[in-house]
């Protein structure tokens, strides 16, 4: 009687597995074809914003766009400043005190992992 | 006797129901063996479904990686006729969305189909305006389109597509191969209300075509082409070309054509408009081919710079004609003959030199054959056989007469003047970038042909040609230009002799500031009013090589980074 049950159990057990597992690939399926569909729908907004900039933007019309300004080439020499947000607090109040310029990596991985790699007698500073 | 009867009925029955029973395992071996395979696709029809996926063409960059032709998704709107409700309604709508004639859409609905095409590759904006009519019957089938962002631009190199994205011209079917994309369909499972579901793992990704990099650079090219447009209107000319190479390794940093086209609208475009006129067609260069000569007779060492040569006052005779300079001349010293382009100066060099080693000598600058240009419909210009040339060829193939040459022959030229005697091979393509990073990178190929002695001097002589001869006009205070004007007239073939009032006028030349120096082929058909190279053609030379020289000198010095205050 005991070896039926656990037989009956045993069974039940793998067939209940069998069809949960079933299921899942299943509800991953459907889950699946809805990425796939958000998806194409990304790219074909992608597409459609890539087309009409360029078709506003294009090449010519930024050079026509450039001699109705009358731009020209720099003669002498350039500086480009790129204004990139936020800097230590810190340490740009003493590098501007004491007239010394931020290293352009040091400022990047204290806005972005928030620890500076200046060098320790920087690094110290209030 | 009763239960006989029974029994009779019973045996009735059993046989009814074998007989039954017979005919539903034939029934079954039918469909279970004879039609099996029919049943098993029929099923597989009703469960599964493929999906075709296009596979994306690669890319195309220019040098500093602007994007010139990409792929973009669109839709191609189709009609079930039967199923469309009020036909003269959506005729109505659709016709004005998409910009089609009304009774020629309202004949397709008409027609007994169950399938007709509306309109081929149009933008998810468009797709949506429909979508919201929701008219019955119309359906969308996602497509791939190839996209020249940069319209007009480089349209000659580029060349295009049909409607199937196959190349049909420039780049696009020289190297289709490796641009082409892989096809690939994607499975999938319908369940009992349609709905498409994916159970097999497939990578979903089509495999994209190589992406091409190119030596030109689209802003060089929107100078070139500009320009070009300019001066062909200026001087209400038929057409013109231009090249810009890099003499030491080949490498084509533009190369324009007038009349040009849009590649978008590529299968809508007149073949005529398709052509790219600097590598295909050959024309008689002029003067600008004294350039060989002037090779031909130092590297034979037969003058000096400073030999005379008697120019006849202008008139010449030759066997069969009479030669002509556009300005009388005296006694020229070899250095002047080139200076002031004297025709009947060239012919007396190039005779003295023997038309065997002329011939040679134009052989060995590589002219009638192919450049190898990376392009589809090269031209290997026109040479005369020797045993071909009449007795007037010696005194004209030198100046630039009986000869044919396309402007990518003359920019090698030119080159090779440049580079120390070297012919190289002109290049588009810089590399080819594949899928996981494999790149090639396209070789350089060069030969030497005559000494950098030789060439070095060849190219004193053209700089003098812009400092005090026939090419004043493309002379840039601060650069080193060097060229050679060339005004050739068009033979008539209707006439049988060289046209009065058609020329062609060219300028071929180099242009050098410190490390920085370019070849620039300049060449405009038939100008009116005017038709002189060195007055047509080399103000185009000078604006281009001001402007080349600029662009390619203007680098940022220095980077400042501040923050955000």
């Amino acid at each position: 009687m005991v070896k039926k049950l656990i037989c009956i159990v045993f069974l039940f057990l793998i067939s209940f597995f069998y069809l949960h597992q079933k299921i899942n690939i299943y509800v991953e399926a459907y889950k699946l074809d809805d990425n796939r569909k958000i998806y194409n729908d990304l790219v074909h907004t992608l597409d459609d914003i890539r087309y009409h900039f360029y078709k506003r933007v294009s090449l010519s019309k930024i050079n026509l766009w450039l001699e109705k300004q009358n731009f020209d080439f720099a003669k002498e020499k350039i500086v480009l400043v790129l204004n990139k947000g936020s800097s230590p607090r810190g340490y740009d109040d003493y590098s501007k005190k004491n007239n010394i310029e931020t290293p352009f990596l040091a400022s990047y991985f204290f806005r972005f992992f928030n620890f500076s790699i200046v060098p320790k007698t920087l690094a110290g500073v209030p | 006797m009763k239960s006989k009867s029974i029994k009779l009925n019973e045996y009735f029955l059993i046989f009814i129901f074998s007989l039954l029973f017979l005919g539903l395992i034939f029934r079954i071996v039918h469909l279970q063996i004879f039609k099996r395979e029919f049943l098993q696709k029929f099923a597989l029809k009703q469960h599964y479904k493929l999906i075709p996926i296009k596979g994306e063409r690669g890319r195309i960059f220019d040098t500093r990686g602007r994007l010139l032709a990409t792929d973009i998704s669109v839709f191609s709107v189709y009609a079930d006729p039967r199923s469309i409700e009020n036909k003269v309604r959506a005729v109505k709508l659709l016709a004005d969305i998409l910009g089609l004639n009304e009774k020629e859409l309202l004949d397709k609905f008409n027609k007994e189909r169950d399938f007709v095409w509306v309109k081929r590759k149009i933008t998810l904006d468009i797709k949506k305006r429909i979508e919201s009519l929701h008219i019955k019957g119309i359906g969308f089938i996602e497509d791939k389109m190839r996209f020249y962002p940069q319209g007009e631009l480089l349209s000659h190199v580029l060349g295009g597509v049909n409607i199937d994205n196959d190349g049909i011209e420039g780049l696009e079917l020289f190297y289709d191969t490796e641009l082409k994309g892989k096809d690939f369909s994607l499975l999938v499972r319908r369940d009992s209300v349609s709905n498409e579901i994916i159970l097999s793992p497939q990578d979903l990704q089509s495999q994209r075509g190589k992406d091409i990099f190119l030596t030109i650079d689209a802003q060089i090219q929107y100078w070139v082409e500009s320009y070009l447009a300019q001066t062909v209107k200026e001087y209400s000319a038929k057409g013109g070309s231009v090249i810009v190479m890099q003499p030491f390794t080949g490498e084509i940093l533009a190369l324009g054509n007038y009349p040009t086209y849009d590649p978008n609208y590529i299968s809508s475009t007149p073949l005529e408009l398709r052509r790219n006129l600097a590598i295909t067609d050959f024309f008689e260069p002029g003067s600008v081919f004294k350039v060989v000569t002037l090779m031909a007779s130092l590297d034979k060492g037969f003058f000096s710079l400073n030999d005379k040569i008697f120019c006849e006052n202008g008139k010449y005779k030759i066997p069969g004609s009479i030669l002509h300079d556009w300005k009388p001349y005296g006694h020229l010293s070899f250095k002047d003959v080139f200076k002031k382009s004297s025709n009947i100066g060239v012919a007396k060099i190039a005779n003295a030199l023997g038309k065997e080693y002329f011939y040679n000598y134009i052989r060995k600058l590589c002219f009638g054959e192919k450049t190898g240009v990376d392009l589809p419909g090269e031209s290997s210009g026109m040479v005369k056989d020797l045993k071909n040339w009449s007795k007037t060829s010696p005194y004209i193939i030198p100046m630039g007469q009986e000869i044919g040459v396309t402007v990518l022959q003359l920019a090698r030229l030119i080159a090779s003047v440049v580079n120390g005697g070297y012919i190289v091979k002109p290049h588009v393509v810089k590399r080819i970038v594949g899928d996981k990073g494999f790149t090639k990178e396209i070789q350089l190929e060069s030969e030497e042909i005559v000494s950098s002695k030789i060439t070095n001097r060849a190219k004193e002589i053209l700089v003098e040609v812009v400092e005090e001869g026939t090419g004043k006009l493309a002379k840039i205070d601060g650069l080193t230009v060097g060229g050679k004007t060339g005004t050739a007239q068009k033979f008539d073939f209707q006439l049988g002799r060289y046209s009065e009032d058609a020329h062609r006028a060219s300028f071929v030349g180099f242009v050098e500031k410190d490390s920085l120096c370019f070849v620039i082929c300049v060449t405009i058909d038939e100008p009116q009013n005017v038709h002189l190279g060195g007055v047509v053609a080399a103000p185009l030379f000078k604006k281009i090589a001001q402007n080349l020289i600029d662009y390619q000198n203007a680098v940022v010095k220095e980077v400042v980074s501040l923050p955000l205050q």
